[in-house]
C-alpha cells in the first residue's frame, strides 16, 4: 500500500519536451559546425 | 546509508536550536534590501549603456550627447559589463541568499554582523572601483585583460566586493553549521544547503582572481613592478570567469529547483536528484578555464583537452537539471488538470509575472546552453572566438537566464521585503515578456552575425569601415530586440519604484518553498555530506591547474609594459 502510495508518476510531457531539445541542440551544434566547414575552416 | 535521526542521548546534548525572531529578520531583511536595492541600480546604468551599445551599432550615436560622462564607447561598454555582470549579479545573489537563508533554517544568522561588515566592504569596494570606471581611468572591459591597465583603485575595488561577498558566504557557512549542531542528524534543508555549495564554489573559484589581482595587477599599476604577464593574468582570470557563470546560474537554479514549482502548484521532483546536482556543480565548476584559452599559446594541447572534458562533463548535471525542474513544473500542472504530452504546459501559472519571468528566463536558457556545448567545441570555438556570437551567448545565459530569473524573484522579493502590493501586476508580466522577446531577437542576431560573418566583439560596429551591407538586416534584428530591452527596462523600474511607493499589503508574502514530490524518500548520506565533495573540487583543481600554473609561476615574464587604448 504505501509503496504503491510513493510511486511516481513517469512525467511524460517532461520527457516528450527534453527529446525535442536533444534534436534541437543536434540540428544547431550540425548547423554551426557545417558553417564552419562551408567557410573553408579545416 | 541514509541520513538519519541520531539518538536521545545525541539530541540532548545537542545546543537548544536558536528561535528566529521579528528582529533578526529585520536585521536580515535589511542586508538583502539594501543590497538588492544597490544591485537594481546598478543595473538601471549598466542597461542604458547596453541601449547606446546596441543603437550606436545600427548607426544610432547617442554618445555625443552624454559627454563628459561617458566618454567613449569602451568607457560606456566597460561599466556596462562591470555594473550588469559584476556588481548587479553579486549584489542581487547575496541580498536573495541572505534573505532566504534564515527562512530555510528558521534561523537567526549566526554572526549577523559579519555579513553587515561584508556588504559595508562590497559597497566600499564599489565605490573604490566606481571613481576610476566613472572618470574614464579603467575601460579596460570587465575582463580587465593585461596588458591594458587600469588604475590602481579599479583592482583594489573589484577585489574588495569579492571579499565582502567571501565574508557573506562565511555568514551563511557558520549559520548553517550552527543550526547543524542544533539539529544533529537531521538532513540539512535544502534551499540553505544550496546557498552554501553555490557560495563555496564561488570561494573557490575566485582565488583565481584574487591571486591575478593580489600578484600581478595591483603591484603592477601601482608601479612596484615595470611589466606584467599576460598569459599567467588571462589563466588566473578564467580560473575564476567560467565559474563565474554558474554563480550567475545557480541562484537562479535554487529559485528553479527550490521555489518555482510552489508557485504553480508543483512539487519538487526528486531532492536527490537536484542535491547531486549541486554537488556536481561544486566538484566540476572551477577547473574549465582553458576552454577560454583554446587560442592561448603557451598551453599545451593536452590541458586544454582536460579540460574540455571536464567542461562537457558539466552537461551531465545540467540536463539533470532540464528533467527534474521541468518534471516538477508538470507535477503542478498536472494537478490543475493538464493533459497530454503538451497541453499541460497552458495549465502553468503563466498569469503570474514572478512565474513567468522565470519560465521564460528557462527557454531562453535553452539556446543559451546550446551555445555553450558549441562554444567548448574546439574547432567551433575557433570559427566563433571573439566574434560576437559571445556577446550574443551570454546575453542568453546571465542576462537571460540569470537577470530575467531575478527579475521573477523579485516579483514575490520586493513585496515580501517592502511589505507593500506589487505595482502594478500586468506591467510586470509586460515586462518579462518584452524582456524576452528582446532577448530572442537580439540573441539570434549575434550568434549569426558572429558565426556567418566573423563580426568582431568588443567593437564599434556602426562606425567599423569593414563593415559589410550584409550585416544590416541582422544589425536591425538586435536593434529591434535592444528596444524592446529598453522598453522591458523601463517597465521594470516602473514595477520596482511603484512598489516601493505602493500601499502596504494586508497579506504577508512569504518565500515561496516547493515541498519534495516524495518526501518518504530518504537522503542518502553522500548527498548530505560536505567532505567528499569539497576535498573532491580541490583535488580536482590542483589536477586540472596546479602543473600548469607551476609552470606559468616558475617561467613568469614580468616583460609586457601596460596599454591605455582609450
Amino acid at each position: 500500500m504505501d509503496k504503491k502510495k510513493n510511486e511516481v508518476k513517469t512525467p511524460m510531457g517532461t520527457i516528450a519536451l527534453l527529446l525535442i531539445f536533444a534534436v534541437i541542440l543536434v540540428v544547431l551544434w550540425s548547423n554551426a559546425y557545417l558553417t564552419m566547414l562551408s567557410r573553408g575552416v579545416n | 546509508m541514509a541520513v538519519k535521526s541520531m539518538t536521545a542521548a545525541d539530541n540532548a546534548a545537542a545546543p537548544v536550536p536558536v528561535p528566529l525572531t521579528e528582529q533578526d529578520l529585520a536585521v536580515a531583511d535589511r542586508i538583502a534590501g539594501t543590497s538588492i536595492f544597490l544591485g537594481a541600480s546598478a543595473l538601471l546604468i549598466g542597461v542604458t549603456l547596453g541601449v547606446m551599445q546596441g543603437l550606436e551599432h545600427v548607426g544610432i550615436n547617442l554618445y555625443k550627447y552624454v559627454q563628459p560622462w561617458v566618454a567613449t564607447y569602451y568607457h560606456g561598454l566597460t561599466m556596462h559589463g562591470v555594473l550588469n555582470a559584476l556588481v548587479w549579479t553579486t549584489f542581487f545573489i547575496v541580498g536573495f541568499f541572505t534573505y532566504a537563508i534564515v527562512r530555510s533554517l528558521n534561523r537567526p544568522l549566526r554572526y549577523p554582523w559579519l555579513n553587515v561588515l561584508g556588504l559595508l566592504v562590497m559597497v566600499i569596494g564599489l565605490l573604490t572601483a566606481a571613481v576610476p570606471m566613472l572618470t574614464n581611468n579603467a575601460s579596460v572591459l570587465y575582463t580587465f585583460y593585461p596588458p591594458m591597465k587600469a588604475d590602481w583603485s579599479c583592482y583594489l575595488g573589484l577585489t574588495l566586493v569579492v571579499v565582502g561577498s567571501w565574508m557573506a558566504g562565511w555568514g551563511y557557512f557558520f549559520t548553517l553549521y550552527a543550526w547543524r549542531k542544533e539539529h544533529p542528524g537531521q538532513k540539512q534543508p535544502f534551499i540553505a544547503l544550496t546557498v552554501s555549495i553555490t557560495m563555496a564554489m564561488w570561494q573557490l573559484a575566485t582565488l583565481g582572481v584574487a591571486a591575478e589581482i593580489l600578484f600581478l595587477l595591483l603591484p603592477w599599476s601601482l608601479g612596484l613592478v615595470q611589466g606584467t604577464d599576460p598569459l599567467l593574468g588571462r589563466t588566473l582570470f578564467w580560473f575564476f570567469g567560467h565559474p563565474l557563470v554558474y554563480f550567475w546560474l545557480l541562484p537562479a537554479y535554487v529559485s528553479w529547483y527550490a521555489m518555482l514549482p510552489a508557485q504553480t502548484g508543483g512539487k519538487l521532483f526528486s531532492e536527490q536528484l537536484a542535491r547531486l546536482v549541486f554537488w556536481l556543480f561544486l566538484l566540476l565548476s572551477t577547473p574549465v578555464g582553458f576552454h577560454h584559452q583554446y587560442t592561448d599559446p603557451g598551453i599545451p594541447q593536452a590541458w586544454k583537452f582536460l579540460h574540455t572534458t571536464i567542461t562537457f562533463s558539466l552537461a551531465f548535471p545540467s540536463f539533470l537539471t532540464a528533467f527534474t525542474v521541468v518534471a516538477s513544473l508538470e507535477v503542478g500542472a498536472r494537478a490543475l488538470g493538464g493533459k497530454g504530452y503538451f497541453g499541460w504546459i497552458r495549465k502553468l501559472n503563466w498569469g503570474n509575472p514572478s512565474y513567468a519571468a522565470q519560465n521564460l528566463a528557462m527557454i531562453l536558457f535553452v539556446f543559451g546552453g546550446i551555445g555553450g556545448i558549441t562554444n567548448a567545441s574546439f574547432n567551433l570555438n575557433l570559427a566563433v572566438h571573439n566574434t560576437i556570437w559571445i556577446p550574443g551567448h551570454f546575453h542568453l545565459t546571465v542576462a537571460s537566464a540569470s537577470t530575467l530569473t531575478f527579475f521573477g524573484i523579485l516579483y514575490w522579493l520586493a513585496p515580501a521585503l517592502t511589505k507593500r502590493k506589487l505595482f502594478a501586476p500586468k506591467l510586470a508580466l509586460a515586462q518579462a515578456w518584452t524582456w524576452f522577446i528582446g532577448m530572442l531577437l537580439m540573441g539570434n542576431a549575434l550568434h549569426l552575425l558572429g558565426l556567418h560573418f566573423g563580426a568582431p566583439r568588443r567593437t564599434m560596429l556602426g562606425s567599423a569601415p569593414y563593415a559589410s551591407p550584409d550585416w544590416n538586416p541582422f544589425l536591425m534584428e538586435s536593434a529591434v530586440g535592444v528596444t524592446f530591452l529598453a522598453i522591458s527596462a523601463t517597465l521594470l523600474y516602473i514595477v520596482l519604484i511603484g512598489t516601493l511607493f505602493n500601499k502596504k499589503s494586508d497579506v504577508e508574502v512569504k518565500m515561496p518553498v516547493a515541498e519534495p514530490l516524495n518526501p518518504s524518500q530518504s537522503i542518502p548520506k553522500w548527498l548530505d555530506s560536505w567532505t567528499p565533495w569539497v576535498f573532491g573540487a580541490v583535488a580536482l583543481v590542483l589536477v586540472a591547474y596546479g602543473p600548469m600554473l607551476y609552470q606559468l609561476i616558475r617561467d613568469i615574464e614580468l616583460t609586457s609594459p601596460g596599454w591605455r587604448v582609450w
